[in-house]
């Protein structure tokens, strides 16, 4: 498609991009994506928000060795790894590193980059479970955030720029919406990898060249005759973090010729189903969109909501089996995947296979065969 | 057959006479035989310095501990499970607001129990491990004691679980998974560590009052749930008896400065976790304890007895090992003090905020208490009070023995070595390993580095006094 070609051209030089407008100004807010930052409050501030979601690689794990010990989310490690191996701009340039902090391991990264680097360290906690107290609790994390960013900027966020960046937020979600729900057809106009590929290009691209890429994705898509066809099994991705650059899951899968039609994760992949309504107070309305509506991750307890959402995922997209991938050491998703395999069967007769990443190159050959096995599995 | 057993912890034998029916069903239903008897025998007398009246004594509120817990819903009690971190002021206060009620954390009681007395409790590790906690995963041990424990049916079913979110994610996590598998009615104390980088010793009151506003709804549900009422009056005399408790134990571990160290933590740690977690018992038996074991280390510290030589080196660990009495043993062994660990003591940043009168309200004086610890606050507070304690206990090195299962604790393992080494210039020994679990991290398995690590520290102390 000419828009993902578009795109794919824009992040290729986003980065000497975002360095210059760091030169004449600009702050660089870089945030750890697990879908509680609302891009928005930087924008209002015109600095520029960048999610920090690469990962898939074993050296920074490797080398976040020196910091931390080893039994964290690989993810979380990776973090750690990327920023003090020093090769990546993105992680050097940021000015200040927002931090929804969600669990321990989100804490670790926090911390690192507190105690071993100069980089400013911003925390706002993320409760767990959805009491009005919890709201509250958000509402102030996320005012004293905006608060944070005014004092960093010199700019004072004004109800018209909030708006204006509530509008731009929201229409880049819808546009992944409608992208995303129209894999719910036996036809899927779009593959995973080019689905995942645009939502991880949200965290960087420029937020204009972002929508304007969707709306004509959209429209290319909606224009395609006839569609691509999709001959094997439909699938379900889920789990705690799907990165940038983490594909090796994904490569298995199409290997077999299955097809993930939807995924789930916690991080690393932009929520997108619902919207801000930006009527009232928008502070509110923010809280309300991240954290009151937004479905929570397995650190939530009850987590039933997730677990739900997920059953509910897997009719709507008629999957024809669920992989769960998650990371090591993430032990929230680690309990639900004990007991959510015989919900999910008693739901919809479907089976669960469960995959654990390190980010390791060894694990590929293990994978291979649980994946193959699980998929022949779902054709007979 | 109790005998010889009970005597050993402390039972006068009109008391083993009068419990034995009970013990007999508590041991049936633990599936404690004559072997494991023998076993839990030879324990004590090896590793636990049964010739002390007070240790004895100590060592008989957890198995009293244990038979009400595994008794309790025979007996008729509602049953609450709190889990860890708990929040000490809660459980006191619901133990002294009913007699009806088993208020307890079922890990803590099969730890010492089944782990430290009765050399058992790997069955029961491998109970959860069997239904979803799984080896590998390093989930925490002392979860999967609580599962393990409940599925086993050693400790039972609970009307209620009390967990806590404000410094662990596991814990609640675990009990979510208790309230989805089994139908457990769950409430938990949420919290989040958001504070900024530089901000302890002070703590915000925004964390104070949220952490507050937590306790005080759980307080409430459980009142709720278990139809019990906790006035106000019962709050802050449960406040001041929980002081009154914390400071004699304090008082008694200002023995552990002397040189030689008169007790070992392996006699002297079944009070302080029983202090973690108090009920009744804690307040009556457990203070007669502390005040026996202040005159038996008055008397030890007068005849220069200890439990390593005069001189030996002085070490600050990070938490003993709370199932087996072998690894501090075999710490000790290597010729290294281990007077305190950094879990306990009062610092001097701590003492400040307990005079704080700034909060008056029972929950927010609670919050303001356990904030004030440092660990459960960020990490830069758990830094700041292992330099403190470093300070307070002029040791000679630093063990940091971490939990490896444990994600709250093995943040800052690495920070600590470097912050402590090079600020303080005491050394640090980072030591990956089990607190509740010794199959993988045994005291075999941590001597040779425990033994480096002694020897340096004897070089170290000998090239300063050369
Ligand atoms: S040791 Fe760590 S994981 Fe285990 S209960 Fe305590 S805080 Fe939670």
């Amino acid at each position: 498609m000419e828009a993902m070609d578009t795109l794919s051209d824009h992040l290729k030089t986003r980065v000497i991009e975002l360095k210059k407008l760091q030169d004449e100004g600009r702050k660089i807010i870089g945030y750890t994506p697990g879908g509680y930052m609302p891009e928005e409050l930087v924008y209002a501030c015109d600095a520029v928000p960048v999610g920090l979601i690469r990962g898939g690689e074993h050296e920074p794990v490797l080398y976040a060795g020196a910091y931390l010990p080893r039994w964290m989310d690989t993810f979380c490690r990776a973090q750690i790894g990327y920023k003090m191996l020093g090769e990546d701009p993105s992680y050097q340039m940021v000015d200040l590193l927002a931090v929804p902090l969600t669990d321990n391991n989100i804490r670790a990264v926090a911390d690192c980059w507190d105690f071993y680097t100069d980089t400013e360290v911003f925390r706002f906690g993320i409760p767990h479970d959805k009491s009005d107290f919890a709201f509250n609790y958000y509402l102030d994390g996320i005012n004293l955030l905006k608060e944070k960013l005014e004092s960093l900027t010199g700019n004072k966020m004004d109800e018209a720029k909030l708006k204006e960046a509530i509008d731009l937020c929201n229409r880049e979600r819808e546009l992944l919406k409608e992208i995303s729900l129209m894999r719910m057809s036996d036809q899927s106009p779009i593959s995973a990898r080019d689905f995942i590929d645009l939502n991880h290009s949200s965290f960087l691209a420029d937020k204009s060249v972002m929508v304007e890429a969707l709306e004509s994705v959209c429209t290319e898509m909606k224009k395609q005759e006839p569609a691509r066809s999709m001959k094997g099994p439909r699938i379900l991705l889920t789990g705690s973090t799907l990165a940038r650059g983490d594909y090796k899951i994904l490569s298995l899968i199409e290997e077999t010729g299955a097809e993930v039609v939807i995924e789930e994760f916690a991080e690393g992949m932009r929520h997108y189903w619902e919207t801000v309504n930006p009527d009232g107070d928008f502070m509110e309305a923010l809280a309300d969109r991240y954290f009151k509506r937004r479905v929570p991750p397995a650190w939530f307890r009850p987590g039933r909501e997730r677990l739900d959402f997920l059953i509910k995922l897997a009719k709507d997209f008629k999957v024809d089996g669920v992989i769960w991938y998650q990371l090591m050491y993430r032990d929230s998703y680690d309990f639900e995947s004990y007991y959510f395999p015989p919900m999910l069967e008693k739901e919809t007769g479907l089976h669960m296979l469960k995959i654990e990443s390190d980010y390791d190159a060894s694990e590929i050959g293990p994978f291979r065969t649980r994946v193959e096995t699980y998929i022949e599995t779902i054709r007979r | 057959m109790y005998t010889e057993l009970f005597t050993l912890c402390g039972y006068e034998p009109e008391e083993i006479e009068k419990e034995t029916p009970r013990i007999e069903r508590a041991f049936e239903k633990a599936k404690l035989g004559r072997e494991d008897i023998e076993r839990a025998e030879n324990r004590l007398r090896e590793y636990f310095d049964t010739t002390s009246f007070g240790v004895r004594k100590s060592l008989k509120i957890w198995m009293e501990q244990f038979i009400d817990m595994v008794l309790a819903r025979e007996e008729g009690k509602k049953i609450i499970y709190p889990s860890y971190p708990t929040v000490p002021d809660i459980t006191l206060a619901i133990n002294m607001a009913s007699e009806d009620v088993f208020c307890q954390t079922p890990e803590l009681v099969l730890d010492m129990v089944m782990g430290q007395i009765f050399g058992k409790i790997d069955p029961i590790l491998e109970a959860a491990e069997a239904h979803g906690l799984s080896q590998g995963l390093a989930m925490c041990s002392l979860n999967q004691a609580r599962v393990g424990g409940i599925i086993q049916g050693i400790a039972p079913m609970p009307d209620l679980l009390l967990g806590t979110g404000f410094f662990c994610d596991q814990t609640p996590k675990t009990d979510d998974y208790l309230h989805e598998v089994y139908g457990i009615p769950m409430v938990i104390m949420d919290g989040c560590m958001d504070s900024s980088w530089d901000e302890f010793p002070e703590i915000s009151s925004r964390r104070v009052k949220a952490l507050g506003i937590e306790i005080r709804r759980a307080m409430e549900e459980c009142q709720d749930a278990l139809g019990i009422k906790i006035t106000d009056e019962l709050l802050e005399e449960s406040f001041s008896d929980f002081t009154k408790l914390w400071t004699s134990l304090f008082m008694l571990w200002d023995y552990m400065k002397n040189d030689p160290q008169p007790m070992s933590l392996v006699d002297l740690g079944p009070l302080w976790w029983m202090a973690t977690s108090p009920d009744r018992r804690a307040l009556t038996e457990g203070i007669q304890v502390i005040a026996q074991l202040i005159r038996e280390m008055h008397q030890k510290v007068k005849e220069g007895k200890g439990v390593v030589p005069k001189g030996a080196p002085k070490v600050l660990i990070f938490c003993h090992q709370a199932t087996d009495p072998r690894v501090m043993r075999m710490i000790e062994n290597a010729g290294i003090a281990v007077p305190t660990t950094a879990l306990i003591g009062v610092t001097a940043s701590q003492a400040a905020a307990f005079a704080d009168t700034k909060y008056t309200i029972w929950e927010e004086k609670v919050a303001n208490n356990m904030l004030s610890h440092g660990l459960y606050h960020s990490t830069p507070g758990c830094i700041h009070r292992y330099r403190e304690l470093c300070q307070t206990w002029n040791v000679d090195g630093v063990l940091n023995f971490y939990h490896f299962s444990c994600r709250a604790y093995c943040i800052a393992p690495l920070m600590i070595k470097s912050a402590i080494e090079e600020d303080a210039g005491i050394p640090v020994l980072s030591l990956e390993g089990d607190f509740y679990d010794t199959r993988q991290y045994s005291a075999e398995s941590l001597k040779t580095r425990v033994e480096t690590f002694a020897d340096m520290l004897t070089i170290k102390a000998a090239s300063r006094s050369g």
